[in-house]
């Protein structure tokens, strides 16, 4: 895993300290709060419906056990027991106090954290696969990447104030589990015809209120060339993006408008500038960095073992609840003898994504003892052990099981991404969570689940879309209509490297409605299906949505003439 | 002919602490939602709001439309502010309702 320079250290340990002071300065009254909130927002601290709410950035989604049991002991020690990872890879606290953030930003940093640029109109936490460095199907790890990109833009001058905010996220594999086009920048491995390694660039992708797929800006950039080409990708947003409407200002608008041959034309002519006229040299990283970087994250010391493991398979064979677990939340490892364990945040009646500072030291100790130490979060608000030796998943299980951890629904209809919504967040305009535990509590029955197979639900409490409904199988989301919850429903979402933003099916539903609709689109789907094996979304696909329109809403009887 | 306008009181958050605060009849900013000044004047909730002793230590100041109960105890209407000033509806033991000195419904039906 990476670990910070010197550089890094006292940058982040300066930028607490600075803060600090802004703080003391607020309180005193130096500062006025139209003074003070682009400080705060600049630390990732956001002031919501109940309290103030820090949001920390975890790159790429790794951490260690050392970090996530920090985690643990701020959630306790100054918020409320527990923290919610997000659908950006990122914790959010939601009860921090202003005079502890400080403090807290202290801890962070003495671990290595920070929550710099996770709010603002800058670049921020590059996000990667959660299954980055231990998926089968991994051309490279991509965390080198996005770790490259972190350095690059953190503190960044010329993008600290873009038209708006910036994401970018790296994927190893030619399986997209970044959702890569849904962002401004996707970035995936790949090798070209030489055997070369670089990148497809994708850009102009996002959700939100106005959803686009990203599109392919560059097949094949070389990756000494990755910084330049980001670099120029940002200058000709920063320069074009529309800061006149903050509803038109993300770079996805500003590729639809010019038109991505266009604008292709332009980032290509900055890039060529930007390597031959100007500071190009400066943007080629030094190999002697990218060494340091790609050491960090080389491949952890795995023992050289069988396929199997005799404990392992007996265990299996004897024991229900650890097979279901194991099929459902275990995926293909590179290493032989391992496998990549997904830790559900999705027990039925939980908020999806929170998780107790006592769990956060459980998952901690099963990585530091399992898992070489390492952690990921996932987009879909789980969390990964990465590198699980095979012989060692009845124990994992058994931990995970004791502190309400081993709910076996990766990828079921219960393993729903849900933003905070109108619980929490000042944004939103209906609420999201128990919408999410309703249906879990609905389909709550393991074989029901397993029955109806791959399903993703997405639910977001407004139009933002961070419950990232559009590319749900099953996407809802939340509206206010005249003051009462609505919830619209889409179908045939998909999130992967073939990305697809649903349909809406049709009128929206009072938040009692939302369950028995969920059951009626599961009833379509079994009525449709061909075989166990054809999948909710292959189903909406050979179909399409209207078997699932006149289930939800059967035509009105003719009125009688008579 | 123009409405009639609907009942409001001021709300903010508490800067040290963030929680939730409501301007008092007495120009104070409190916790004590049914203490708070109820004015169909906006400007008349503005000014009192100006005045407040202890305006420094609050941010987002709102106004927010409330309903009037019987006994005279002013209930925010929209679910947002319903929401806010009790706590999330998924964890009763946290926010405004989780102090049981304050009279608050079933939260998961608001």
């Amino acid at each position: 895993m990476y670990s910070y320079d010197e550089f890094d250290r006292d940058y982040v340990k300066n930028r607490v300290a600075i803060f600090r002071d802004q703080v003391a300065r607020r309180v005193s009254g130096a500062l006025t709060e139209d003074e003070f909130k682009p400080l705060r927002l600049q630390n990732g601290i956001y002031l919501q419906l109940h309290a103030y709410m820090l949001r920390v950035a975890i790159p790429y989604g790794t951490l260690n056990s050392a970090q996530m049991r920090q985690l643990a002991m701020i959630a306790e020690k100054w918020d409320k027991g527990y923290g919610h990872f997000t659908t950006r890879q990122n914790i959010q606290y939601n009860w921090p106090k202003l005079v502890d953030l400080p403090d807290i930003l202290d801890a962070l940093a003495d671990v290595e954290m920070h929550a710099i640029q996770t709010s603002g109109n800058c670049i921020r936490n590059v996000t990667a696969d959660h299954f980055a460095g231990a998926a089968a199907d991994e051309v490279e790890d991509p965390r080198p990447a996005a770790e490259l990109l972190r350095q690059w833009s953190t503190d960044h001058p010329e993008f600290a104030f873009l038209p708006r905010k910036f994401k970018i996220a790296v994927t190893g594999s030619p399986n997209d589990r970044a959702v890569i086009k849904a962002h401004d920048i996707g970035l995936r491995v790949l090798r070209d015809d030489a055997g070369e390694v670089g990148y497809q660039v994708i850009v102009g992708g996002g959700l939100g209120r106005t959803p686009v797929v990203g599109e392919t800006i560059r097949e094949f950039l070389p990756k000494e060339h990755l910084l330049a080409y980001c670099e120029a990708i940002l200058r000709v947003y920063n320069l074009h993006g529309r800061r006149d409407n903050k509803y038109k200002a993300r770079i996805k608008i500003l590729v639809m408008e010019e038109g991505l041959e266009s604008f292709r034309d332009q980032v290509e002519a900055e890039f060529a500038s930007l390597l031959e006229v100007h500071n190009g040299p400066s943007l080629i990283p030094d190999p002697a960095v990218v060494a340091r970087i790609e050491a960090a994250f080389a491949p952890p010391p795995f023992e050289d073992l069988p396929d199997s493991d005799a404990g392992y398979e007996a265990r299996l064979a004897e024991d229900e609840d650890f097979a279901r677990w194991c099929a459902t939340n275990l995926t293909a490892h590179r290493q032989q003898g391992y496998a990549i364990a997904s830790i559900s945040l999705k027990p039925v009646g939980a908020a999806p994504g929170d998780a107790s500072a006592d769990q956060m030291r459980v998952v901690a100790d099963l990585a530091e003892r399992y898992s070489f130490d390492e952690l990921r979060v996932s987009h879909e608000q789980n969390l990964i052990l990465p590198h699980v030796a095979k012989r060692d998943l009845p124990a994992v299980y058994d931990a995970l099981r004791e502190a309400e951890l081993a709910t076996a629904n990766i990828g079921l209809i219960g393993d729903i991404i849900a933003c905070p919504g109108l619980d929490y967040c000042a944004l939103a305009t209906a609420r999201s969570i128990p919408i999410a535990q309703d249906i879990a509590q609905h389909f709550s029955d393991p074989d029901y689940s397993r029955l109806i197979g791959d399903m993703k639900i997405k639910i977001s409490g407004c139009i933002n879309s961070c419950g990232h409904h559009h590319v749900g199988h099953i996407g809802i989301l939340g509206l206010d209509r005249a003051g009462r919850e609505n919830y619209q429903i889409t179908i045939g979402g998909d999130h992967t490297e073939s990305l697809k933003m649903g349909q809406r099916l049709g009128r929206g539903f009072d938040a009692e409605e939302v369950v028995p609709a969920i059951e009626q689109l599961v009833q379509t789907y079994f009525s449709l299906r061909e075989s166990e094996a054809e999948t909710f979304l292959q189903v909406v696909e050979r179909a399409g949505t209207q078997p699932f329109k006149d289930a939800l809403y059967p035509a009105k009887e003719p009125a009688d003439a008579g | 002919m123009p409405k009639p306008a609907k009942p409001q009181i001021a709300s903010a958050n508490d800067l040290l602490e963030g929680h939730v605060l409501y301007l008092s009849r007495d120009g104070e900013w409190t916790p004590d939602r049914h203490s708070a000044f109820v004015s169909s004047d906006a400007d008349e909730i503005a000014a009192l709001a100006d005045k407040a002793s202890s305006n420094r230590q609050v941010v987002d100041v709102a106004f927010i439309e409330v309903a009037l109960a019987d006994d005279g105890d002013p209930r925010p209407v929209a679910l947002r502010e319903v929401i806010r000033d009790r706590g999330p509806t998924i964890r009763t033991d946290l926010g405004r309702q989780a102090d049981h000195t304050i009279q608050h419904g079933q939260a998961r039906n608001v």
